[in-house]
C-alpha cells in the first residue's frame, strides 16, 4: 500500500446502515438531545411514498414539528430562508433530511441559518466560517449515488444574484447518516443505473486521482466491490433488498472516498454537461468514466490496474497478466454500461449520441462541444486529474463519448 | 471480502486523521476549525517524552496558538493526577486536550476530558458503555510508534473502571514521522501486534462493511512494513506507516464487540508475565486456526491481505483459510525470533487454570466468542509452545 508525504482523512459521520434503521432516528435524536425534528424533501421522494414510511418510523418515539417537501432539483437560498421560518414556527430542534444532493444541501442551508439564528445566508459562506456545532441534523439518503450524506459541503443558489454559494465546515456534518434499504427499494431502473455508476465514478476516481491516501483507497476498493456485486442485480431485481442496501452503502463509502481524496475529469466534464446541457450527473458519469481511465493512464496506469481486483475478483485479477489490467478495467466498464443500458430497456445511454431530450433529439449535441468545453476549463475538480487537459483535450474526449469509442490520444 | 448484509450495523469514527511531513503544523488550523481557541498539552515522562514536546512546541512556535502545558503524566494513571490536570485545565479556561505521545498520557486526556465537559463526578457515573450522555470537549492526539495501542480506541480504564463510548475517540490523529523517532524496537513492535490482533479480530467479528476499509489498511500495512522497520528501526517510512496501521485497527476494533484474542491476553499477562503484544503473537495464529475450523470463509477472506493477489489463488476456500492460517503463523513467528520473544508457555496452567482465565476474560470482555473457543485457544497454545 502506499503511502504518501502527507494525506488527512475524516469521516466523522455516524453511520447506520440496514434493515430498519429508520426505526433508530427517534434514538439517535435522543442522544444529541433533540425531540422535535423537521422532516425536509422533495415532492418527488413524497410522490414515492418514502416521506410516508420515515414519519410513520419515526413519530411513534418523537413528536415531528414540522414536515415540507418544498426542495426544488436545485436548492434555492428562498427555499432556505422559506423553511427557516417554518422551522421556527413548528418550534422544532433538529432536522431530518430525506433526498438527494439538492435535499441535503437544502437542509444544511437551513440548519446554518436556525442554529445561528441569522437571517443571512450569505455571510456564512465560505470556509471555515462557522464557529460552533448546528442543530442535530439526520441525513436519509433516497438515492445511491452521490454520498453527499456525509459531506462537509452545502451548495446554494442564489437565483436573484445569480450566484452558487458554497458552504464548507465540519460542523455541516450531520450528526447521524441513516442508510435504510426501503428508502431506494423504488428507486426507477434507469435512475439506480445511473446514481450507481455516479458512486463508481466517485470510488475509481478517488483511487487513481492525485490526492489518493491509503483511507481512501479502501473505501474506494470497497465501493467498488460492492457496486460490482450488486448493481446490475439491483437494477433487474429492484426489490432485492440487499441489492438495493450493499448499493446505498457502496454509495456511502465512495462518498467517503472522494470527499477526501477528490474526484477528476470525468467530473470536470460530467458538471459541465450537466450545466450546459441539463444532463442527469450519474448519466455523464457513466458515459464518461471509460475516458477518465483512458486518458490518464500514462500516469496512472499501476493503480488502475488493481481495480481489476475489486471489480472481477481474485481469480480474473491473478489471471491477467499485469500489463493487461486496464484494459481489462476500461473494457469492464463498458460492459457494466452495455450490461445497464440492456437492462434498462436502452433508457441508460452508452455514449452521448444515445441520450435524447423529450423532444428525440440529442441531449448533448456535437455543435455545442465546445461551450462544453469552455465550462470545463473552470471547474476546480481538473486540479485533481492526474494529466494537464485543455480546450481540445476536453473537446476529444466529448467527439470519442458522442459514439462510445475508445479514445486514441 | 464477502459481504453478507447482516443485521442493522453502526459506524462511528470521529477522528479526523493527519499524517505526514509537518502534520503537527496543522494542528492550529484545525483546533481553530473546531472552535477551540486554549487546548492544553499534555506531556509523559520520560526524556523521549520531553524531547518529543519540544518537537511540538518547535512546530506551533510561530502560529499564534496560545496553549498551556502540563505534565509529565506519570506512568501509572489515578485519580489525583486526574482531579490535578482537570483543575489545571478548568482554572486556566483551555477548550481542548492535546496528548503529545501515547501510552498513560492519552488515557489521563481521555479520563480528564470527561471530567472538564460535564462534572467531576461524571468520572463515576460514566463508568461503563455508551454512558456518557453527550459530546466531549475536543481532543488531540498525536501520536507515538508506541503506547497502549488503544489510543485511537473508544475505549479507557481507570483502576477497576471501564469506559466505552465513541465520545472517547479522538477528533483529531497527528501522524508526524518527528515523533516516531526513537521509538524502541520492543516498545514498537508490541503495539504493533496489538494492533494486528485488533485488525484481525474487527476483520472476523462480523460483516460491517464500514469496518473492512479499516482492517484491510491496517493488516496490510503492518504485513508490509513491519519486518522493514524490525531490520531498520531508522527507517522513517516504515515507522509512519506503522503508526497508520495502529490508529485504523483502533478505530476498526472501536466498532465490533471485543473478541477474544485480546481478553485471553490481558487475563494471562499477569500470570505469565510478558508484554501482552508478545502473548497476542502466540495467540493470534490459534484464534485464527480455530475460526478457520467453524468458520473458513471467514478467515479465507484474509489472504489477499496476508498472502497477496498477484500470482496464484488457491481456488477452494478451505485452501486460503489454511493459507491465510500459515501466513499468520510464520510472520509472527518471524516477529518473535527477531524481538527474541519466548514462545508463551502455558504448559504450567491445568485445566482448572485455564477455565478461570477464560472465565474471566469471557466476564471482563464484551466478547460474544465463546468458551469452548477461549478454552481451545489455549490449549492449543500451550501444545504449540
Amino acid at each position: 500500500m502506499e503511502l504518501p508525504g502527507y494525506y488527512e482523512f475524516s469521516s466523522r459521520v455516524r453511520i447506520i446502515a440496514g434493515y430498519r434503521t429508520l426505526e433508530r432516528i427517534p434514538a439517535v435524536l435522543r442522544a444529541s438531545g433533540a425531540r422535535r425534528p423537521m422532516i425536509i424533501t422533495d415532492k418527488g421522494v413524497a410522490a414515492a411514498g418514502l416521506l410516508r414510511t420515515v414519519v410513520e418510523a419515526v413519530s411513534g418515539d418523537c413528536e415531528v414539528g414540522a414536515v415540507t417537501d418544498d426542495v426544488p432539483a436545485d436548492s434555492d437560498l428562498r427555499v432556505v430562508n422559506a423553511l427557516s421560518r417554518l422551522y421556527t414556527d413548528g418550534r422544532c430542534d433538529s432536522l431530518i433530511a430525506v433526498g438527494g444532493g439538492s435535499v441535503m444541501d437544502t437542509a444544511k442551508g437551513v440548519n446554518i441559518l436556525v442554529s445561528e439564528r441569522a437571517p443571512d445566508l450569505m455571510v456564512f459562506s465560505g470556509a471555515g466560517t462557522l464557529k460552533r456545532p448546528l442543530k442535530p441534523l439526520i441525513a436519509v439518503p433516497t438515492t445511491a449515488g452521490t454520498g453527499s450524506e456525509v459531506t462537509l459541503v452545502a451548495i446554494v443558489k442564489d437565483h436573484e444574484r445569480r450566484q452558487k454559494m458554497a458552504f464548507v465546515s465540519y460542523f455541516l456534518l450531520p450528526a447521524a447518516a441513516v442508510i435504510d434499504p426501503r428508502m431506494t427499494l423504488s428507486l426507477p431502473a434507469a435512475i439506480t443505473a445511473a446514481t450507481g455508476m455516479d458512486a463508481l465514478a466517485h470510488a475509481v476516481e478517488a483511487y487513481y486521482g492525485l490526492q489518493k491516501n491509503p483511507l481512501s483507497d479502501v473505501h474506494a476498493t470497497t465501493a467498488i466491490r460492492l457496486i460490482s456485486g450488486n448493481l446490475l442485480r439491483a437494477v433487474l431485481v429492484p426489490t432485492d433488498t440487499e441489492a438495493r442496501l450493499s448499493m446505498a452503502i457502496a454509495a456511502t463509502m465512495a462518498g467517503l472516498a472522494f470527499s477526501n481524496s477528490m474526484v477528476g475529469m470525468v467530473h470536470t466534464l460530467g458538471h459541465a454537461v450537466g450545466a450546459v446541457c441539463g444532463v442527469p450527473h450519474g448519466v455523464c458519469m457513466a458515459v464518461l468514466l471509460p475516458y477518465g481511465l483512458e486518458y490518464n493512464r500514462r500516469r496512472r496506469d499501476r493503480e488502475m490496474a488493481e481495480l481489476l481486483l475489486p471489480m472481477a475478483g481474485e481469480e480474473v485479477y491473478a489471471s491477467t497478466p499485469p500489463h493487461q489490467r486496464t484494459d481489462r478495467v476500461i473494457a469492464y466498464i463498458r460492459q457494466i454500461n452495455e450490461d445497464l443500458h440492456q437492462a434498462t430497456g436502452g433508457a441508460h445511454p452508452r455514449c452521448f449520441r444515445e441520450i435524447l431530450d423529450r423532444e428525440g433529439r440529442p441531449a448533448v449535441p456535437t455543435r455545442i462541444f465546445g461551450e462544453i468545453a469552455e465550462a470545463a476549463l473552470d471547474d476546480g475538480s481538473l486540479f485533481y486529474n492526474p494529466e494537464d487537459m485543455d480546450y481540445d483535450d476536453f473537446l476529444a474526449v466529448l467527439e470519442a463519448a458522442w459514439e462510445g469509442r475508445a479514445l486514441v490520444i | 471480502m464477502e459481504m453478507v448484509m447482516p443485521p442493522p450495523e453502526e459506524f462511528f469514527c470521529p477522528t479526523k486523521v493527519l499524517a505526514g511531513k509537518r502534520a503537527i503544523e496543522a494542528l492550529p488550523f484545525e483546533l481553530a476549525g473546531l472552535g477551540v481557541g486554549k487546548p492544553l498539552l499534555l506531556f509523559g515522562s520520560s526524556p523521549l517524552d520531553r524531547f518529543r514536546l519540544k518537537i511540538v512546541e518547535g512546530a506551533l512556535g510561530e502560529s499564534g496558538l496560545v496553549y498551556g502545558v502540563c505534565g509529565p503524566v506519570p506512568t501509572d494513571v489515578d485519580l489525583p493526577i486526574v482531579r490535578e490536570v482537570a483543575i489545571n485545565y478548568l482554572e486556566n479556561g483551555h477548550d481542548a486536550l492535546v496528548a503529545v505521545g501515547g501510552g498513560t498520557v492519552v488515557q489521563t486526556a481521555k479520563l480528564v476530558n470527561i471530567a472538564v465537559t460535564g462534572r467531576p463526578e461524571d468520572l463515576a457515573r460514566c463508568v461503563g458503555e455508551d454512558n456518557i450522555p453527550g459530546p466531549l470537549n475536543t481532543l488531540a492526539v498525536i501520536s507515538t510508534l508506541g503506547g497502549t495501542g488503544y489510543e485511537s480506541t473508544n475505549y479507557v480504564s481507570l483502576g477497576d473502571r471501564r469506559y466505552r463510548s465513541g465520545r472517547l475517540m479522538p477528533d483529531l490523529m497527528i501522524i508526524d514521522p518527528r515523533m516516531m523517532k526513537g521509538t524502541e524496537r520492543g516498545e514498537g513492535a508490541a503495539v504493533v501486534v496489538t494492533a494486528l490482533t485488533q485488525a484481525v479480530e474487527a476483520a472476523l467479528a462480523g460483516a460491517n462493511p464500514f469496518v473492512v476499509p479499516y482492517t484491510e489498511a491496517a493488516i496490510r500495512f503492518i504485513f508490509e512494513r513491519l519486518p522493514l522497520w524490525l531490520a531498520e528501526p531508522k527507517d522513517g517510512t516504515s515507522a509512519l506507516a506503522l503508526a497508520n496501521a495502529c490508529h485504523y485497527a483502533g478505530c476498526a476494533y472501536s466498532n465490533v464487540v471485543s473478541g477474544s484474542v485480546h481478553s485471553l491476553g490481558r487475563q494471562l499477562a499477569p500470570v505469565v508475565g510478558g508484554e501482552a503484544g508478545a502473548i497476542m503473537s502466540c495467540l493470534l495464529p490459534r484464534y485464527l486456526a480455530c475460526v478457520a475450523a467453524n468458520d473458513p470463509a471467514r478467515v479465507a477472506s484474509l489472504w489477499p491481505y496476508l498472502c497477496g493477489s498477484e500470482d496464484y489463488i488457491p481456488p477452494s476456500v478451505p485452501e486460503r483459510a489454511g493459507g491465510a492460517v500459515f501466513a499468520m503463523e510464520e510472520f509472527l513467528r518471524k516477529v518473535r525470533v527477531t524481538m527474541g520473544w519466548d514462545g508463551l508457555s502455558l504448559t504450567a496452567l491445568n485445566d482448572e487454570r485455564r477455565e478461570t482465565i477464560v472465565d474471566a476474560a469471557l466476564r471482563e470482555g464484551y466478547g460474544v466468542w465463546d468458551r469452548e473457543m477461549g478454552l481451545r485457544i489455549l490449549t492449543d497454545t500451550a501444545k504449540e509452545g
